[in-house]
């Protein structure tokens, strides 16, 4: 698996020292030996340059080899991908650790246990998340980690605000 | 509608079908019946309902006693929905039951009767509006000719009744996978896992015997109008490792001996023989569950006598942070021989065929028939201990005996082998 999990966003957050404000509007992405550096402009933080290397994201995988999430929405299919992906809502901030187990009826010592759920989250600062999911209840929603399908479902739970949480269940 | 696995299959009700009294959930029936009856349901006291949708019906019964008093129709509402009833001729006693036999769902493409276990979950996600398929455990189920048989009639959850259909053949299944567990030999695309693949570190390994048995003993053909297996196979594990110890457990849908067989077999030498659960953790995220992999030279493996063990992919958790998998799978390093050590005499008293015995001046006339009542030529016959004879073309043997109990042997191709009583 070549492709960095985790989310640029996440990492910009965390990168906010107790006491200052960050603009993830001011942050510029450059390439950078393979991976994606985010530098922030003057000003951005104290009038300082800050410069951290977030986890590594190859630079130049097509886009389905990343990880994303796909919403059966009315009329379309809509394509979230993490950020820095080359697509044209990259909006993905992270999907959750996720446990797939196998069911089992009556085969005795293999747990019938199954993740019931998984959770992604969508950055929607702009609010333009929001305005293209509307109200997604019930919508088919597949997670895919490259090429592979990961988690198919339906989303049973939405929760707004700067970020967009999204619950699937099977 | 889209319904999730955890929500209930709808099946429709009576009162969607007119102004009748008794409200009930309208039953879905699946694969062949005909040697196993199903309860009716009363709609008035000469119409009873038989299934959802259009089926065969073959016997019915009033109370436990066979009738001829009746026929059958395919009623529908012009609005896609057809269902089956069966017609009395005379009212039936309002406390009395009825049941029948039939042949259930039909594939309205092919015609063919559905009864491939994959085949009837991915009809009813249908029902639930989902597009589920389970192709591994359809070439699977095909391949070892599990036919299944069963009905849906009481209210439950999608997931729940996957469950049912799946460990009547002994599958393992996830929302994404569907595949028969455990196979006698790993089949398929094996993921190879390189030593730089997997931390040897992180290598754990169970073993444990909490979950075993020498004996299983597996009851089947489940009627629903009793609720009860009508059959058991027992199957035991040579060399018995662990006292004697027996397992029982029933597979709802599963029909005929040799089917129990088949998933019996590979079913004892998995808790018979010797296994491990094995934990690691590795890089290549896309291991997933129901996949073998096999873990090539990684010095976490501590058994050389069985070299790069190849596992079940039992559950994963991907890890998006570190980009990694923790898994859980199982290896099964020995597998026992397993032979058949009884299986149940009694034929359901509504199967067609078996043997028939007859015995005048002193020659025991036996006919081998199969269910469809068909003559079984090259069937092997032993009476007593005695060397076995062959059936001809018209399923008859003959041995000259004398009156009293007698042990019969019969063995037939494609059927397991029957130990018979007879009293002459």
């Amino acid at each position: 698996m070549a492709v960095g999990g985790g989310s640029a966003s996440a990492v910009l957050s965390q990168r906010t020292s107790p006491g200052s404000a960050l603009a993830v509007a001011g942050a510029d992405v450059r390439a950078s030996g393979g991976r994606l550096v985010f530098v922030l402009q003057a000003g951005a933080v104290g009038g300082a340059y800050v410069t951290q290397r977030v986890k590594p994201l190859h630079v130049g995988i097509p886009l389905s080899r990343l990880t994303r999430i796909v919403l059966a929405l009315d009329p379309s299919e809509v394509t979230f991908t993490e950020q820095g992906a080359d697509g044209p809502f990259p909006h993905l901030i992270s999907i959750d650790s996720l446990t797939i187990a196998v069911r089992a009826g009556t085969v005795s010592g293999i747990g019938a246990t199954e993740s019931p759920s998984a959770s992604a989250t969508l950055d929607d600062i702009d609010g333009k998340v929001s305005a293209i999911i509307g109200a997604p209840l019930r919508v088919q929603a597949d997670l895919y980690d490259g090429e592979d399908l990961f988690f198919s479902g339906l989303i049973t739970d939405v929760a707004y605000g700067e970020i967009i949480t999204l619950t699937i269940q099977a | 509608m889209n319904l999730l696995l955890s929500e209930d299959i709808p099946l429709r009700t009576t009162r969607m079908l007119g102004d009748y009294s008794v409200d009930a959930v309208l039953p879905q029936r699946f694969g062949d019946l005909t040697a196993a009856r199903f309860n009716l349901i009363r709609l008035t006291d000469s119409k009873w309902f038989a299934a959802d949708h259009a089926m065969t019906i073959t016997t019915v019964f009033i109370g436990d006693q066979v009738t001829a008093s009746w026929d059958s129709a395919v009623e529908s509402d012009g609005l896609g929905n057809s269902w089956t009833v069966v017609n009395f001729g005379t009212p039936v006693a309002t406390d009395t039951t009825a049941s029948a036999c039939g042949t259930g769902k039909r594939n309205p493409k092919s015609g063919a009767l559905l009864d491939n276990p994959a085949e009837i979950i991915e009809y009813v996600c249908t029902l639930c509006g989902r597009d589920d398929t389970f192709p591994d455990l359809r070439a699977e189920c095909a391949g070892a000719g599990f036919r299944i048989a069963g009905s849906i009639e009481v209210v439950m959850s999608l997931r729940a009744w996957i469950d049912i259909v799946t460990s009547s053949v002994a599958a393992i299944w996830t929302p994404l996978m569907g595949r028969l567990y455990p196979t006698t030999a790993p089949s398929g695309y094996i993921r190879k896992l390189s030593r730089d693949e997997v931390d040897p570190d992180s290598i754990q390994i169970t073993a444990t015997i909490t979950d075993t048995a020498d004996i299983l003993r597996l009851s089947y053909d489940v009627a629903d109008a009793t609720q009860k297996p009508q059959h058991y196979i027992e199957l035991t594990a040579s060399p018995m490792r662990y006292g004697g110890v027996v397992q029982e457990i029933v597979l709802p849908m599963l029909r005929s001996p040799a089917n129990a067989e088949a998933v019996g077999r590979p079913w004892t030498q998995r808790v018979s023989g010797k296994r491990f659960t094995v934990e690691f953790n590795t890089s290549a995220t896309d291991v997933r569950p129901g996949q073998y992999c096999q873990l090539v030279d990684n010095p976490g493996w501590r058994f050389p006598q069985y070299p790069d063990p190849i596992v079940m992919v039992l559950a994963v958790t991907v890890d998006r942070d570190t980009d990694t998998a923790q898994v859980t799978s199982e290896a099964i390093v020995e597998r026992p021989d397993v032979t058949v050590t009884a299986h149940s005499l009694a034929l359901p008293d509504i199967t067609a065929g078996g043997i028939d015995a007859e015995f005048k001046n002193g020659i025991l006339t036996l006919t081998v028939t199969d269910t469809d009542e068909s003559p079984i030529q090259g069937a092997r016959v032993a009476l007593d201990g005695s060397a076995p004879k062959t059936t001809d073309a018209r399923g008859i043997v003959s041995f000259p005996t004398t009156q009293g109990k007698h042990t019969l042997a019969v063995e037939a191709p494609g059927k397991v082998p029957e130990q018979l009583s007879i009293d002459l």
